[in-house]
């Protein structure tokens, strides 16, 4: 190589040159950066709000989380197509709250939270699915303040000091979980209380069953439903015969074989399908003594696998129930399922599909109210945090005095950010063919069950 | 060694142009680059506009934010003026120029270029890792399809005498200034050019004019700085040379045998094996590879570092909005490091295979949970005022620390006996137990539902100044960067004890070890315990920084990837470990969980692939991809990104063609001194 | 009384099963030193072969065969083959791509690859069939009153298939020529490579045999079980691995007994009332296998089995 140094040289300082005139841009004005430089791409005169959606998407949670975030997905595209709000265009920013163990993860929920609340675009989040990544995100959220409306979130603790042997007293989440007090975080699922207490009137009442035998998943959502259902049995009159705490596993013909001996009227399941509902039906089927023993269990388990995984076998009745009200009661539902179909595909719908839809609506007519109310005016660019913040307090109180009617019912929040609407729904397995494969039985308005 | 006689004048002669000119290009390339491409320019101007626009609103104006900015670029700038003198005076200059400047140019422009456009810094350094994986893989390619042959090395450690080094520091001095002289001229080109354009305020005009004063001077004396440095490195002509250089090489390892009189460094290096000089020879001058040798090392240190210590001031000005995300993210990323850390101490260094390591992460996040949180009163019956039990973190995180490391023994104890394989079996059956014991005693800990509400550590405050525990990021960011540090510091303190020493003896042979008078039980013991104290502190730093915690959030696959972490850093190597962590953290937990927000967006490159397959999610693919990626990593790099000195040495034959060829004791003939020599010392 | 039998019959049944994965491991194990994590999740994919090769014949899970007839016994014998050859044969895959290249590499590598090829099997199964239960087809087998048990008849056929699949694989290790070569690799590769013994194709085998084996496992749990899972052989693989460990790793006799006593724990665990253990044994089956794990190993640290090689020095 005989080429000139000082040629290679020069070529490669010109060429860096050459790269940094052609990138910089115009640092180097007192006007700064150009007005709408965010990569929003907005056109002239639209403003970007954005709505964060914070559900488990991915690796073992994507059954549940997916279908709630698509709900979410369908909302703010048909707010878009519709011109819900003229003037206004609505951006999901999606987080997914799964760690590296490949489930839900309070830390990665944490941070998602501290993300979107760190955006000033980012009026308020959907999410999240489970109980135990809310008690890591509502104090921050809180703090913020920044509004979070979960459709699933069923645990009484993280709204109130009840039930007292869960978190009264010295117990009570309520003061760490809302540091400043006021009330941020909403939920449209009826919390567990009620559904337990609903699911042992049907039992008891309705079909007649004295013993029962309880087996909870050992997560949140579960251990809360089956200790309100026992709670709600004995305090009836049923008797529970024992209960067993068994983590998700692939076969339950141990506990089963031992429940067998104790000839329980019902068994009840507090969980979902995937962390035992669908293996413990199953498996009740070949343990002889149970094979006709009818399966009592909440809303995690009133799933199409379930209803298509135990139909075929035969065997007991399976009653079910979901907190609000059926979606054959309410007019809005053939749309949505229709709509969601379309989207999505068939078999994309989930438990919170509904839910996740419903959520974002309430928070998409929450920033309507304020917008046309003119209470307060929404963040002009990613930099503008003062009026994110007061942006925000007007929507939490916009979602606090909301009235809604959706898919799942009629919504308003009472003091503690719970749903008002206390319906919840029986059902039992039916035609596979039509819907997910559960036949509506009856509505309970709990309100009056406490 | 291209020095020679240089006369006192500023103009590089013929010789020594060619240095020069290797090492300006080399230094002034990455520079250009941070400064046109990444942010340089702007942060500068931006101070500057602050300074002399005081009331524009849309400048930022804190001064807190200009001083540490200010601070930075002072830094940035004047080490790399530094830098260029130092390799300039280093360089023996027996590598080839467009060697050095490929390197470079993969090692530095690539990630800045990356971070330009991705304005991302981990998603950045995870693709530039890649790219520079990618680089090495080809140039051993390369090389080994010409048939390279790296320099031998230097025969014998070069000694400078008086008039070199005078020679070497002009040198130095002269680079200093020609990059002075070249940057004052090219941001004045861009300046003028940015002018006429009007992209620049009339009176940044000062700015510019005072800065091509100032750089040629500043390089000018920093560049005999860089010189100095270079200089402390020399193997300078002491008392003990003569006797060296009179004697020979055989009397000087005559010396080493124990001989009281005083030996120079000399003779010591070379009284030490040949692979471990060439280690040793990396801090000395003249050097092969100027940019790996001690000096410049330190220099990237202290940029590391200032950049660390500065980051979360500096993070709004480089990334844009979402600085408390980032924070908080890299607070998480902390103690996964923390852990990485402490399961080195096991895995890497005593060699005892632990895949149940989340069991004392769990019990030291329990221990601040149960102490510091309303659950203490269901525990004892008293309440636990936050404004009082806040205080008790500090002494928390050793008590903790002080508990799991109990526990690492409890642990230890049955499974001395235990081998390889068998010890892996009962750390991960510990690994199970442990999660399962706190779901169920739910008296205590509260079952499934865990324990919420964790207190936040309480920090007295100076005058009205009082860090925010509870609603901002920043304090735990540095809370766990000093964290970080004293593990670190333990770790290397540890590794170098006595008792580090017996863990790698133990590792490499067990018997070997015992037979040498080791006691197995108390270093294996040890080992655990040492290794449980870290998880610990990690532990009581995570529950006060998440405030809440559930056993549900720890299993087995935890542990599984904290070994990765190990393992594709490094076993038994800290900076590797440091990689590791922040490599597989990283890739795990901002990339491929966040991919399908990319692809969702239309402007990105990654938006095609929801077009062309239907119902395509990454979220479906995400464990595929990290597994693929860890497949490859190993098959590409078993020793891990950034091996030991002991492992390079030990996989030296089979797959490091990147390192010099070293002679080892093989390349000797039996009997000849030189084999003695290294067999003694090995 | 009949509980404790049933239990019984039921934890020996399971035991089964997870014998024919720890043979997995174990051999696995003894020819390479490799926790080949990978091997629970080539049962997954064994199991949704099953299904998949039985749907393919018409017998699904939602219109599950109300009879038992020559024809189902034929289709199942070909689910079963399938599922033997299917995971025979990405075993040797597995082994060429992912761990032969690290054959030399330090200790830990390969085990780092071994869990990333079982994270892709975990999402392929995830794509193959969802990330949800997954039902088998349910058969038309019925019970026997024993005594005062009812017996499922399916436990005995588990039981039956196992103790000859193992009892098989004995005679292939002990009495064949490939089983001395194996045996001859698992001692010491060099040696066995100056012999004559081709090590590449050996391994391979080993593989061929080990991942059959848990084919074949995968589709007599499709018999007992009621479902499967993409994440089901992470899970069991651990439980299986523990049981190579109890019995003496890289010992095969040890491996059978090994699963068969972890399966008579899980199960017997249940009768532990939940004065003893809040909410009952059941809850705390895992915890309880690991600690008479413990137990075990602080007494014979070579596991049952195994013996106590003097080291080589």
């Amino acid at each position: 190589m005989r080429r000139s140094p000082s040629r290679i040289f020069a070529s490669l300082l010109g060429f860096t040159l050459i790269i940094g005139i052609l990138t910089a841009c115009g640092a180097g004005n007192p006007g700064g950066s150009t007005p709408g430089n965010g990569s929003n791409g907005g056109t002239q005169g639209t403003i970007t709000i954005k709505i964060g959606t914070e559900f488990p998407t991915t690796a073992g949670d994507a059954s549940t989380g997916m279908p709630a975030q698509n709900g979410a997905t369908l909302a703010i595209k048909e707010a878009n197509d519709s011109n819900f709000l003229p003037g206004y265009k609505f951006v999901q920013v999606a987080k997914d709250d799964v760690g590296a163990s490949g489930t839900h993860d309070q830390t990665v929920g944490q941070k998602n939270v501290t993300d979107l609340i760190g955006d000033p675009q980012v009026v308020g989040t959907v999410g999240p699915i489970n109980s135990s990544v809310a008690l890591a995100e509502m104090p921050t959220t809180n703090r913020a303040p920044m509004v979070l409306i979960s459709p699933s979130n069923t645990n009484d603790c993280l709204t109130k000091e009840t039930p007292a042997f869960e978190c009264g007293g010295a117990k009570s989440k309520v003061n760490q979980l809302r540091p400043t007090g006021k009330v941020t975080y909403f939920r449209t699922a009826t919390i567990d209380q009620y559904q337990g207490a609903a699911l042992a009137v049907y039992g008891h009442k309705t079909k007649g069953y004295k013993t029962a035998y309880v087996i909870d998943d050992t997560e949140a959502y579960g251990v809360g439903l089956a200790k309100n259902f026992t709670t709600y049995w004995t305090k009836i009159g049923g008797t529970v015969l024992g209960s067993a705490s068994i983590k998700q596993t692939n076969s339950y013909e141990n506990i089963l074989t031992e429940i067998a001996g104790k000839h329980p009227d019902v068994i009840f399941f507090g969980g979902n399908d995937s962390t035992g509902g669908i293996t413990i039906r199953q498996q009740m089927k070949s343990v002889s003594g149970l094979a006709n023993t009818p399966f009592l269990a909440g809303d995690g388990s009133k799933t199409s696998a379930l209803a298509k995984a135990v139909k075929p076998l035969g065997g007991g009745p399976v009653y079910t129930s979901i907190p609000g009200i059926d979606p054959s009661q309410s007019p809005a539902s053939k749309t949505f399922f229709d709509a969601y179909t379309k989207q999505f595909g068939p078999d994309a719908i989930g438990a919170y599909s509904a839910g996740g839809y419903d959520d974002t609506k309430i928070l998409l007519n929450a920033i309507k109210s304020v917008v046309t109310s003119k209470k307060a005016d929404a963040p002009k660019d990613s930099n503008d945090d003062a009026g994110a913040a007061k942006f925000r307090q007007a929507v939490i109180d916009a979602v606090q005095n909301i009235q809604y009617d959706g898919v799942t019912g009629h919504h308003s929040f009472d003091k503690n950010g719970d749903t008002t609407n206390h319906f919840i729904s029986l059902y039992t397995i039916g035609d596979l063919g039509s819907g997910d494969g559960w036949k509506f039985l009856e509505q309970v308005d709990t309100s009056s069950l406490q | 060694m291209a020095v020679s006689e240089s006369p006192r004048k500023l103009l590089p002669n013929t010789e020594t142009r060619k240095l020069l000119l290797k090492w300006l290009v080399a230094v002034l390339v990455p520079v250009c680059v941070f400064t046109y491409v990444w942010v340089g320019e702007q942060m500068v101007n931006g101070v500057w506009l602050s300074l002399l626009y005081p009331d524009v609103t849309s400048l930022d104006h804190d001064p807190w934010s200009l001083i540490i900015q200010s601070l930075f670029l002072l830094l940035v700038y004047g080490s790399a003026i530094a830098l260029s003198g130092y390799l300039v005076a280093a360089d023996s200059g027996r590598r080839n120029m467009l060697e050095v400047w490929f390197d470079v140019a993969f090692a530095t422009v690539v990630p800045l270029v990356l971070l330009a456009v991705t304005s991302n810094l981990l998603i950045s350094i995870g693709l530039a890792v890649v790219v520079w994986g990618i680089y090495l893989f080809v140039r051993t390619r390369i090389r080994r399809a010409r048939h390279y042959t790296p320099p031998a090395p230097l025969a014998s450690l070069h000694v400078i005498d008086d008039k070199e080094r005078g020679a070497l520091l002009r040198l130095a001095q002269q680079a200093g200034l020609w990059f002075g002289i070249i940057f004052a001229v090219i941001t004045l080109v861009a300046d003028i050019i940015f002018f006429a354009t009007d992209q620049l305020a009339p009176l940044l005009l000062i700015w510019v004019a005072v800065r091509t004063v100032l750089l040629p001077v500043a390089g000018y004396f920093l560049g005999r700085l860089g010189g100095r440095m270079a200089l402390r490195y020399t193997v300078a002509p002491d008392a003990g040379i003569e006797v060296a250089q009179s004697e020979g090489a055989q009397r000087g390892r005559m010396g080493w045998r124990g001989n009281a009189r005083k030996v120079s460094r000399e003779e010591q290096l070379q009284s030490l094996s040949a692979s471990r000089a060439s280690e040793e020879a990396r801090d000395v001058v003249p050097n092969d590879k100027p940019l790996q040798s001690r000096g410049a090392t330190r220099i990237y240190l202290m940029l590391l570092m200032t950049f660390v210590v500065l980051y979360p001031i500096l993070d709004p000005i480089l990334f844009g909005s979402g600085t408390k995300g980032r924070i908080t993210s890299y607070g998480d990323l902390g103690f996964y490091v923390i852990l990485a850390l402490g399961l080195n101490i096991v895995v890497g260094f005593a060699g005892l295979l632990d895949l149940g390591y989340v069991a004392f992460f769990v019990i030291g996040t329990y221990a601040w949970s149960m102490v510091g949180s309303p659950q203490f009163y269901v525990l004892t019956g008293m309440i636990a005022r936050p404004e009082i039990f806040s205080w008790f973190f500090w002494p928390m995180l050793i008590i903790a620390a002080l508990l799991t490391a109990l526990w690492g023994v409890l642990l230890g104890a049955p499974t001395l006996r235990l081998r390889g394989d068998y010890l892996a079996i009962v750390t991960l059956g510990f690994g199970e137990i442990i999660p399962i014991v706190f779901t169920q005693m739910d008296k205590y800990t509260n079952g499934t539902d865990g324990i919420a509400g964790v207190y936040p550590p309480a920090t007295p405050c100076i005058g009205s100044f009082c860090l925010n525990w509870s609603n901002s990021p920043t304090p735990y960011y540095y809370l766990i960067l000093i964290l970080i540090g004293v593990c670190i510091f333990a770790n290397v303190r540890l590794r170098d004890s006595r008792m580090g020493r017996a863990w790698i003896a133990i590792r490499e042979d067990e018997i070997a070890a015992a037979s040498s008078g080791i006691n197995l039980v108390n270093t294996k013991l040890f080992a655990f315990a040492a290794g449980a104290f870290f998880a610990g502190i990690a532990g009581v730093y995570h529950a006060a920084k998440l405030g809440t915690v559930a056993p549900g959030d720890f299993n087995s696959t935890d542990s599984i990837i904290y070994l990765a972490m190990v393992v594709i850093g490094g076993l038994g190597s800290i900076p590797g470990v440091l990689v590791g962590a922040v490599v597989v953290y990283a890739i795990n937990l901002l990339i491929l969980n966040q991919l399908d927000t990319y692809a969702s967006d239309p402007s990105n490159f990654l938006h095609f692939l929801p077009q062309l397959i239907h119902n395509f999610t990454f979220s479906n693919v995400r464990n595929l991809l990290f597994g693929i990626i860890l497949i490859v990593i190993m098959i590409f790099r078993p020793e891990g990104l950034i091996p030991s000195a002991r492992r390079r040495r030990e996989l030296h034959h089979t797959t490091n063609e990147d390192e010099e060829a070293e002679p080892s004791a093989l390349d000797q003939p039996p009997g000849t001194p030189e084999f003695e020599a290294e067999m003694k010392v090995e | 009384m009949a509980t404790f039998l049933n239990l019984l019959i039921v934890g020996l049944a399971t035991g089964a099963i997870y014998a024919l994965i720890a043979l997995g491991y174990t051999m696995v194990y003894g020819i390479i030193e490799l926790i080949n994590f990978a091997h629970g999740d080539i049962f997954t994919l064994g199991t949704f072969v099953t299904i998949a090769i039985l749907s393919m014949l018409g017998v699904t899970a939602a219109n599950p065969p109300s009879t038992m007839s020559w024809v189902l016994v034929s289709e199942l014998a070909l689910a079963c083959i399938g599922s033997f050859l299917f995971c025979a044969v990405l075993g040797v895959l597995i082994e060429r791509v992912a761990y032969r290249p690290l054959r030399n590499a330090p200790r830990l590598a390969p085990l780092i690859s071994a869990i990333g090829v079982s994270l892709v099997l975990q999402d392929v199964g995830k794509l193959w069939f969802g990330n949800t239960n997954v039902s088998f087809v349910s058969l038309p087998i019925g019970s026997v009153q024993m005594g005062p048990v009812n017996v499922d008849v399916i436990n005995i056929f588990v039981l039956v298939v196992a103790i000859i699949l193992m009892a098989g694989l004995q005679l292939l290790v002990t009495r064949t020529r490939i089983g001395r070569a194996m045996r001859a690799v698992a001692q010491d590769r060099d040696a066995a490579a100056l012999m004559g013994v081709n090590v590449n194709l050996i391994i391979g085998v080993t593989f061929f045999i080990g991942a059959g084996l848990a084919g074949a496992a995968a589709f007599i749990y499709s018999l007992k079980f009621p479902n499967t899972y993409f994440y089901l052989g992470f899970e069991q693989g651990l439980i299986a691995f523990t049981a190579a460990v109890l019995g003496g790793i890289g010992n095969l006799v040890g491996a059978m007994f090994g699963g068969l006593i972890i399966g008579l724990i899980y199960s017997l665990v249940t009768l532990i009332p939940a004065t003893v253990l809040p909410h009952g044994g059941n809850a705390w089956n895992k915890a309880v296998i690991f600690a008479i794990l413990i137990l075990i190993l602080v007494f014979r640290p070579s596991g049952l089995f195994g013996q106590n090689t003097p080291e080589k020095v």
